[in-house]
């Protein structure tokens, strides 16, 4: 697939799922309610190494998020600067592509966005005197551990596939490194 | 590196730039107004699909939910019986046939609207509705729900969405009553629980367990005798100059899938206009 044709899809997917993280999710119960896909996304992403794809996605989800929001966050810069980030991250300082990276790397990833977030509500509430509520503790681990079961089902259903269906090779360990 | 993956970050880093610049200098309202209008749809729809499934929103689930709708059946069951013993029958059908009709005999003009959107924080109580200041709509104005329950007002617009908040939000006001009186007795406000607080009450006003509460009507844009809630508890020291009382919403938030914004009548659009 051409990257134009890549890109398009992953708008539209970028689409969906910001539209879910605005509306629909703040209609499911809670714990439901604290499910935020778009993290866990980048982060699989930059791990597949789908540096480009990520980028965009997070652009757009970030554009969608200010839309549809009533306080000041700018999430269109705040996401694909965490992209970068992340990279960056993986790149100098995992050591391996193992599950525990990955949920390391997202659990940095909510913590960090977390900082980014609570500091625009702060900012939002000295200089524009919007009082919006800053995200507690109790949501963030909530968040936190919806990320973690995320990613964690994102990496081993598809290597579970691969092993059942023999698609893997037999000298291939299971993070696909040959030996 | 390859080429392609150096010149995305710099293209990305040259959009956020213009967009910022452009955020700054507010040229970008009307095309983030266009881009809300394109997916106000999809909103929309999803709004309806999750009400149709049964999704209303966080804080409880049904079997609480149901308990407590019970609750406030019975307790306004007994509050209907002490209106009879304590007022004439002729003033109660009067004051009730007033609430069903509040909107026909207001002066107030109203705009339908569906929840697309609810806060997951109980101490952040608000909605999003798709209504905004395309169809009239001002901050300040009242939110009811169908019935005539008073629910909170809007804080925030934009051309084609609204915050509002509810009562029981922790930044919530609004001057109140006691339902057939007219003169204000204090201010209900938000405690970031399901309930709210009635405070500023002063102690020679004589209140009680299951008085219900309405809007004063002091306020600009807030029309008087809309329900607020029902009054669980009054804690009062004679050595304090005022009373505070525990309210209970009658709305329960959620359940609030379609509200109805109220709008004086001299903003309502002309004809042909």
């Amino acid at each position: 697939m051409s990257f134009q044709r890549r890109s398009i899809f992953i708008a539209f997917f970028a689409c969906c799922i910001a539209l879910y993280e605005v509306g629909m999710r703040t209609f499911f119960p809670i714990p439901y309610a604290y499910f935020f896909p778009s993290m866990g996304i980048i982060c699989l992403g930059l791990f597949r190494r789908w540096n480009e794809e990520v980028l965009i996605f997070a652009f757009i989800v970030g554009c969608l998020h200010d839309l549809f929001s009533f306080h000041i966050g700018f999430h269109f810069v705040g996401f694909p600067l965490l992209v970068i980030f992340l990279r960056f991250v993986s790149l100098n300082v995992m050591t391996n592509r193992s599950l525990y990276s990955l949920i390391a790397m997202v659990l940095l990833g909510r913590y960090c966005f977390w900082i980014w977030e609570t500091f625009w509500i702060w900012i939002g509430s000295i200089v524009m005197n919007n009082h919006h509520i800053y995200i507690s503790w109790s949501e963030l681990w909530r968040r936190s551990l919806w990320d973690i079961l995320f990613v964690s089902l994102c990496f081993l259903i598809p290597l579970f596939i691969q092993k059942i269906f023999r698609l893997r090779r037999k000298s291939m360990d299971n993070y696909g490194s040959v030996f | 590196m390859k080429k392609g993956e150096t010149q995305l970050p710099i293209l990305i880093v040259g959009v956020i730039s213009i967009v910022l610049l452009l955020y700054l200098f507010g040229i970008l309202s009307p095309i983030a107004d266009g881009v809300r209008a394109l997916f106000l749809p999809v909103q929309r729809a999803n709004a309806f699909v999750m009400s149709a499934l049964g999704f209303h929103g966080t804080g409880h689930n049904v079997v609480e939910l149901e308990k407590r709708a019970k609750d406030l059946e019975a307790r306004v069951s007994t509050l209907s019986v002490d209106y009879v013993k304590i007022r004439s029958l002729e003033e109660e059908n009067r004051h009730l046939r007033e609430t069903a009709k509040f909107l026909q005999n207001s002066t107030y003009d109203h705009v339908g609207a569906r929840v697309i959107s609810r806060s997951t924080d109980l101490r952040d109580s608000y909605l999003v509705i798709d209504r905004g200041s395309n169809d009239g709509l001002e901050i300040g104005m009242a939110v009811v729900v169908d019935d005539g329950v008073f629910i909170g007002k809007i804080t925030q617009l934009y051309s084609r969405i609204s915050r509002v908040t509810l009562v029981s939000d922790e930044q919530s006001r609004v001057a109140a009553t006691k339902a057939g009186e007219t003169k204000l007795l204090g201010v209900v406000e938000g405690r970031g629980t399901q309930l709210a607080q009635m405070t500023l009450i002063p102690q020679n006003e004589p209140l009680n367990p299951n008085d219900l509460i309405v809007t004063a009507g002091i306020e600009e844009k807030i029309p008087p005798n809309l329900v607020i809630g029902i009054i669980n508890r009054v804690d009062s020291k004679p050595t304090d100059p005022f009373k505070i009382a525990t309210l209970e919403p009658l709305s329960l938030r959620d359940r609030i899938d379609l509200v109805i914004v109220l709008r004086p009548a001299v903003l309502r659009p002309e004809p042909g206009l």
